[in-house]
């Protein structure tokens, strides 16, 4: 007769604290700390709650028990209490020649365990390339060595300088704290903030132990990552760079990207690995000319559709006839061929160059063959790192610059002041913002607007999505309606073109005209635009400067009378029921209590938004009412001096 | 080094086996010094023998072999053979030494130069070419002696003539000696062992890591990373790894140049600084706008945020929350079409418009015609369904709770609470003929029927009475008068007893009850008669004894009141203020209850009528039968507070609902059979189901339960829906609705289907949310007093506080 065995509460059979974990480990809490760190491991919550205390996962401590890393701490240990003794023994040789058996360790499979696939390990990488923007940045110190500082700079130029190269970066917000950066890479939206650049000043309450740690992990991974991304696209690892670019500052001119078919000249000792890379190097130039062939047969199909849609000229439907005809052979044995190889590692690299080559054609483009000459009171690495990643070439005032102000072929100034002294009149001046609102509406937007002299218009957040949040502010309403209306008058060239290059039956330039078209729709996509609503779009557009004109004689208008224009404008209400709806307040009465409690959540959800919504619209009319009555007064002054 | 290390231990292992040489060397060392100090010894003497020769043998020092320094503070420098001390200066003069003779000797001796003083002895000495030699090679780092060869051959210390080699000492030589060491070789093969496989460089460089790809090439990956993929997954698919939560997005509020209303103002600026801690602000930064971007300052608190960022990753418990979309349909139940579900209610018809103050309670008539009300204004009106129009008013003093239609239409009636008394009324000629009222009212005849009894009459002719007596009054007239009054109070007392008595020796229940029932003319006399009483108790102050037997009266008036509580008529404020209105038209009886009764209930057939007044204790249920002029109390006891009562539609049934439950009472049995549990707070009212079954009850705490009486004594269903107060629900006696009014301005309609299978539970769905009804004014929160259907049409009644009644078709 066995006593039964008790069961154990859930939270000890489920949870250690933090001091029990401790004992289980044999580790100092500093120690725990790193180790935390290091391996991602959290405290939980449990569902009873417990008295205070930091409980931790009994799976979770399991599975730092068996980390090798523990191991080198208690060697790191031993070796610190050898140190100490022959420093109290005062035998220096002895320290010496101890140090070269500083016990080390190395993170990868801390990176490898964490990130099982590449795709894990950029889904989290936003973190990590905010810190280590930061260290670059840091001046070195006590807390922070040099040489960790320099490595930060060199990963985060490696990161960059990949961006620039592939052109993934998306979105560019100008804030407070900082500049925020958004890139795509392999579909994943990576989005950090680097500092304005001012010397930091490290706060006194900031452990940077913490920070430190931290480091050392997202060091190790951004390495892994960015030799991950070069190897991508075909570049070697690591790169080179030049240390007096580096040493001037000049963060992404320092980087010596290299190919990896450039390895001949390199030392003898990496031949081995040379040749396998050489290899590997062949069979993907073989893709890529494979991939190069594919991609112009779909070419040739894409245009061949395109023609079916735009044209109705009948002679020239029998052509098309012909060209289908061919096209769909070019197709089926595509298509054989794809069978034939089921070679899925090449079928995914067409994809992927298919997408490199769409990304290119929408964002790196849009500065295609604009060149940028920056003024030296401007930020140059976030403007630099910017107009390149979207296509545009970079020079500016001072040391390392490709080419001086006087120029002839610098079509763009960036300026950050009033007055200018000197001006060309090939050239447009503008104010940094530009490049920013440009990248983010995907759009050359006018450049008057950003003159040095005015003040420029306000800047919008690109991550805010304003139709779901409810309320659109006046400049984004400025926004959609230019850039419909740019769409829209390309559209209508693009078709003139069309036309022309039809009856000329001039493909090749066709051909560019469609891929544009082709990148406009892309783009819609992207934004999320869909046809219907791009037609309506295009309606208001043709009336955009019908409106303006009304504009500039609009009359004053009364306090409620904006108010509705502004609601108005604003999108209908996006939340999944409408609360006055007479069904729902009658289906209220047979409602179960779970339903209850989740409609008295939604509308209280929905009631805050309402509020904060009805908070920026009282605003913007009390602020838009103060400036009309600014412009009457103006106005009343101008009259009175005229007569 | 290692090889060093190796040649070091084996020159030692060498040495171990050849002592003899070093200890021989050693020797010879010792032997060299002895020469030496001999040699210096017999220099020293030969010197000091070559200087006693000269002249001044006693000027000699005599200190011995010790530094002249010594004597550096005496006078003398040692003794002489007599004993005597010889004196320093003696010793200079005989030496001649002077500054000046030294000077001299610089210049005129040409031995100067290697001429040196003798410590020991303080003399003059001139080196020889032999000792300048030696000071030479001294100097050049040379052996002293010029002679002395340090590459001569080795010649033994002894002679071997045997050439045998004989050890110095007898001592065997030890086992170690001769053996090598088993240790030593086994540690020289461990070397030579790591030695062939390259274990040892030169120097122990650290190990660079080169790069390589950790994702891209699996082939190359080592065995153990794999191995920690497949962990790794395995945490992530068992939910033990969960990744950070991605920071939040600016919005355009973080923007260096924001639209204007993403800026703050000052009162949301010093909301924001008052809060000291960053944690609880509702924003960590604070928008601001600046023209340029070159304006922009440095943000201090970035390292901060970046730290704060830190702390969260590893110190933050994690947990997966599920985010449910709240969508339209997880949330809102689906209902039946509603077109389905007609006829019921859908909009307002007629508003009927007349009373000045809120309407307590309607009926309507059984032909559907004719609609009564009972207001807070103190009056009765009925109302012409369908034109709206007030067709008679009845104006009473005290407030009507509740009026009832007989529904039984062959005796159309009306029953009304006025204050304490249950009026029954006639409506009228064009209603009920005289004759049906007479037939079923058989006590009391409609005597007033064609008087007009206005009020101002009624007073009129009480002031003239009351003139005429003061023009009359004499003494022994008001001793007569008070005689009168005197009997006729007796006579009232006594037919109260009667009362009293009677129902008890004739009422089946046995049970005491106060209500009489009384003709509007006795009524009236009673009215006038007490009048009286108080007129002329005001009239005469004065006289002693009349005061004496009027005060005698009052209390004995004022007594039979204590006594019997209930009985009184009105207070005495009524009296005095003159105001007291009592119409009489139309009223057929007048049945006086011991309390404020505040609502009444026809049984079906229209023969009894039950009457509740919530405060009046064990009578606060009254059943009054028409065509008996009688009345029962049928409870004992108080259960609580009644709030409202119910005949069932078929059976002998009697719902009482008290404050909290439902009482079912057997009425034929006497008894309770059921009790039925709502679980509200404060029941408002109930209503039965035609069919019998079925029962709704409104509470004042929003709820409306639907209880299916053969299936349970808790609800069916609970519904909360009203957001304030419902105050009363009503069936329909031939559609399937029900309705239920509230406080908050709303009826709600109900299509509510009893099936006649049991199996089937009712249906219930809401079908109408009807508005109309307002508020009298801000403060008073009562909407929806009332409400009843139209016996035959889907039609709906509801009366407000608004003082308005209100028809819905």
């Amino acid at each position: 007769m066995g006593r039964r065995k008790q069961k154990k509460p859930v939270i000890e059979s489920k949870y250690l604290t933090r001091g029990q974990a401790l004992r289980k480990l044999q580790l100092s809490l500093t120690e725990f700390r790193r180790l935390c760190i290091l391996k991602g491991i959290f405290p939980r919550q449990p569902k009873k709650k417990g008295s205070g205390k930091v409980y931790y996962s009994i799976k979770d401590i399991k599975f730092l028990s068996h980390e090798p890393i523990i191991k080198k701490f208690r060697e790191f240990n031993s070796f610190y209490k050898k140190i100490k003794k022959a420093i109290g023994k005062k035998e220096f040789q002895k320290i010496k020649s101890m140090e070269s058996n500083l016990p080390t360790y190395t993170l990868h499979h801390i990176v490898k365990e964490r990130y099982p696939t590449f795709i894990d390990a950029l889904r989290d990488l936003d973190d990590c390339i905010t810190l280590i923007s930061l260290f670059a940045i840091l001046p070195s110190s006590s807390m922070v060595p040099a040489n960790r500082t320099q490595n930060c700079q060199k990963l985060y130029c490696e990161f960059l300088n990949y961006i620039i190269k592939t052109h993934s970066l998306r979105k560019v917000f100008v804030s407070i704290k900082g500049i925020y950066f958004q890139v795509e890479i392999k579909s994943q939206l990576i989005t950090w903030i680097t500092p304005h650049q001012f010397t930091q000043h490290p706060p006194k309450n900031i452990d940077f132990r913490v920070m430190l740690t931290f480091l050392e992990l997202y060091e190790a991974i951004l390495k892994f990552v960015n030799h991950e991304l070069f190897y991508s696209i075909n570049l070697r690892y690591p790169p080179e760079f030049d240390q007096e670019k580096l040493s001037n500052g000049d963060l992404l001119g320092a980087l010596i990207l290299l190919n990896e078919n450039e390895n001949e000249n390199e030392n003898e000792n990496q031949n081995e690995n040379q040749i396998e890379n050489e290899n590997e190097n062949e069979n993907q130039i073989e893709n890529q000319k494979l991939m190069r062939e594919r991609i112009k047969t779909l070419e040739q199909k894409l245009i061949s559709v395109e023609k079916n849609e735009a044209i109705n000229v009948q002679n020239e439907e029998k052509n098309q006839k012909e060209n289908q005809g061919l096209d769909q052979e070019v197709e089926q044995n595509f298509f054989q061929k794809m069978e034939e190889d089921e070679d899925e590692s090449t079928r995914k690299q067409y994809k992927q160059a298919q997408k490199q080559r769409s990304r290119k054609v929408i964002y790196g483009n849009l500065f295609e063959g604009k060149i940028f000459y920056l003024n030296r009171e401007v930020p140059r690495l976030p403007l630099e790192f910017v107009i390149r990643s979207f296509g545009g070439k970079v020079g500016w005032q001072g040391e390392g610059s490709e080419f001086g102000e006087n120029d002839e072929k610098i079509t763009h100034q960036i300026v950050d002041r009033k007055r200018i002294d000197r001006r060309f009149i090939s050239r447009a001046y503008i104010q940094p913002q530009w490049a920013f609102d440009s990248v983010n509406e995907l759009i050359l937007l006018p450049v008057e607007d950003y003159a040095p002299e005015v003040k420029p218009p306000h800047h919008l957040s690109p991550f805010v999505k304003d139709h779901i949040v409810g309320y659109i502010p006046k400049r984004r309403e400025e926004l959609i309606s230019l850039k419909s209306f740019r769409n829209s008058s390309k559209k209508k060239k693009s078709n003139l073109k069309n036309q022309n290059q039809n009856q000329n039956q001039n493909q090749n330039q066709n051909q560019e005209e469609l891929e544009k078209n082709y990148a406009q729709e892309l783009e819609n996509e992207f934004k999320g635009i869909t046809y219907s609503q791009l037609e309506e779009q295009k309606k208001n557009k043709t009336n955009f400067q019908e409106v303006e004109i009304e504009g500039n004689e609009k009359s004053i208008l009364s306090k409620t009378q904006l108010e509705n224009q502004i609601r108005n404008k604003q999108p209908k209400k996006t939340s999944v029921f409408d609360q006055n709806d007479e069904k729902t307040q009658l289906a209220k009465a047979v409602m179960t209590r779970k339903q209850r409690i989740a409609f008295n959540k939604a509308q209280r959800i929905s009631s805050k938004k309402q509020n904060s919504i009805d908070r920026l619209i009282n605003k913007r009319v009390a602020f838009e009412i103060e400036n009309q009555d600014e412009e009457d007064i103006k106005k009343r002054k101008t009259k009175s001096k005229q007569k | 080094m290692i090889f060093e290390e190796i040649e070091n231990e084996s020159t030692e292992s060498d040495s171990d086996f050849l002592p003899t040489e070093s200890e021989e060397l050693e020797s010879e060392e010792e032997r060299n010094e002895e020469e030496e100090r001999e040699a210096f010894y017999e220099h020293f003497l030969s010197d000091s023998e070559s200087e006693s020769e000269g002249e001044n043998e006693e000027l000699r020092n005599t200190i011995g072999d010790v530094p002249v320094e010594w004597y550096k503070e005496y006078s003398h420098i040692g003794y002489n053979l007599t004993g005597e001390k010889i004196l320093k200066r003696d010793v200079i003069k005989a030496q001649k030494k002077d500054n000046l003779d030294d000077f001299l000797a610089k210049f005129e001796n040409p031995d100067y130069w290697r001429t040196i003083q003798n410590k020991l002895t303080g003399e003059d000495h001139v080196l020889t070419d032999e000792e300048l030699a030696t000071a030479f090679r001294i100097q050049s780092g040379k052996y002293p002696d010029a002679d002395y060869d340090p590459y001569a051959p080795h010649v033994d210390f002894f002679d071997y003539p045997d050439g045998k080699l004989h050890p110095l000492t007898n001592k065997p030589i030890s086992k170690r000696g001769f053996v090598p060491s088993k240790w030593e070789a086994k540690k020289i093969i461990k070397i030579v062992k790591r030695l062939r496989k390259q274990k040892y460089s030169k120097r122990r460089t650290r190990r660079v890591v080169r790069d390589f790809l950790l994702w891209s090439n699996q082939e190359k990956m080592p065995k153990k990373f794999a191995e920690k993929k497949k962990l790794a997954e395995k945490r992530k698919s068992k939910g033990e790894n969960i990744p950070a939560p991605k920071p939040h997005l600016p919005g355009h509020e973080e923007s260096y140049n924001p639209p204007p209303e993403y800026l703050p103002n000052q009162r949301e600026i010093e909301a924001w600084e008052s809060i000291e801690n960053y944690d609880e602000k509702p924003r960590n930064f604070l928008p601001q706008n600046f023209d340029r971007i070159i304006d922009i300052p440095a943000y201090s608190r970035f390292l901060n945020e970046r730290f704060d960022r830190c702390l969260d990753l590893y110190l933050c418990t994690r947990a997966k929350k599920r985010k449910q979309k709240l969508t339209k349909r997880k949330i809102i139940p689906k209902l039946p079409d509603l077109e389905d579900l007609k006829p019921f209610p859908t909009h307002e018809m007629i508003t009927y418009k007349g009373h000045i103050n809120k309407v307590r309670s309607i009926s309507v008539d059984p032909t559907g015609n004719w609609l009564v009300s009972g207001s807070d204004d103190k009056s009765i009106k009925i109302w012409e369904v369908f034109t709206g129009k007030c067709f008679k008013t009845w104006e009473f003093s005290e407030i009507v709770y509740s009026v009832a239609w007989n529904p039984n239409p062959e005796t159309p009636i009306i029953a009304a609470a006025v204050g304490k008394y249950v009026l029954i009324i006639n409506p009228g000629d064009s209603i009920l003929s005289v004759k049906q009222v007479n037939n079923l009212m058989k006590k009391f005849p409609l005597v007033i029927e064609h008087e007009n009894f206005d009020e101002n009459q009624l007073e009129d002719e009480n002031l003239n009475e009351n003139l005429n007596e003061n023009e009359n009054l004499n003494e022994n007239d008001i001793l007569d008068r008070n005689q009168k009054i005197k009997q006729k109070l007796s006579q009232l007392n006594q037919l109260d007893n009667q009362n009293q008595k009677n129902p008890k020796k004739s009422s089946t229940h046995k049970k005491r009850h106060n209500a009489i029932w009384k003709s509007p003319k006795e009524f009236l006399n009673e009215i006038r008669s007490k009048k009286l009483i108080f007129q002329q108790k005001k009239l005469n102050p004065n006289n002693s004894n009349t005061d004496q037997l009027i005060e005698k009266l009052q209390i004995e008036l004022e007594e039979t009141e204590a006594h019997d509580n209930h009985e009184l008529y009105y207070t005495k404020e009524d009296y005095e203020s003159q105001e007291f209105k009592f119409t009489t038209k139309g009223i057929v009886a007048i049945i006086k209850c011991t309390n404020i009764v505040k609502s009444l209930t026809w049984h079906n057939k229209g023969d009894y009528l039950a009457s509740v007044s919530p405060n009046g204790g064990r009578e606060a249920v009254l059943i009054h039968r028409v065509s008996k002029n009688m009345t029962q109390n049928p409870f004992g006891k108080s259960k609580g507070v009644v709030q409202c009562v119910k005949f069932h539609p078929k059976k002998p049934l009697f719902f009482v609902a008290t404050q909290r439950h439902v009482r079912i009472y057997n009425l034929l049995r006497g008894k309770m059979t059921l009790k039925l549990m709502p679980g509200v707070q404060w029941i408002s009212s109930i209503d039965i189901h035609p069919g019998g079954d079925n029962l709704i009850v409104s509470s004042y705490d929003k709820k409306l339960c639907w209880f299916d009486i053969d299936l349970s004594t808790k609800p069916y269903k609970i519904m909360r829906y009203h957001s304030l107060a419902i105050r009363k629900v009503a069936f329909h006696n031939r559609f399937p609705l029900f309705c239920s009014s509230s406080d908050d301005k709303t009826t709600q309609v109900f299509y509510g289907k009893v099936f006649n299978d049991l199996l089937q539970n009712p249906l219930i769905v809401p079908v109408k949310i009807l508005h109309g009804h307002e508020y009298p004014n801000e403060k008073l929160e009562l909407g929806v007093l009332d409400c009843v259907f139209h016996p035959i049409q889907p039609w709906l009644f509801t009366s407000g506080a608004d003082k308005t009644i209100r028809l819905f078709c």
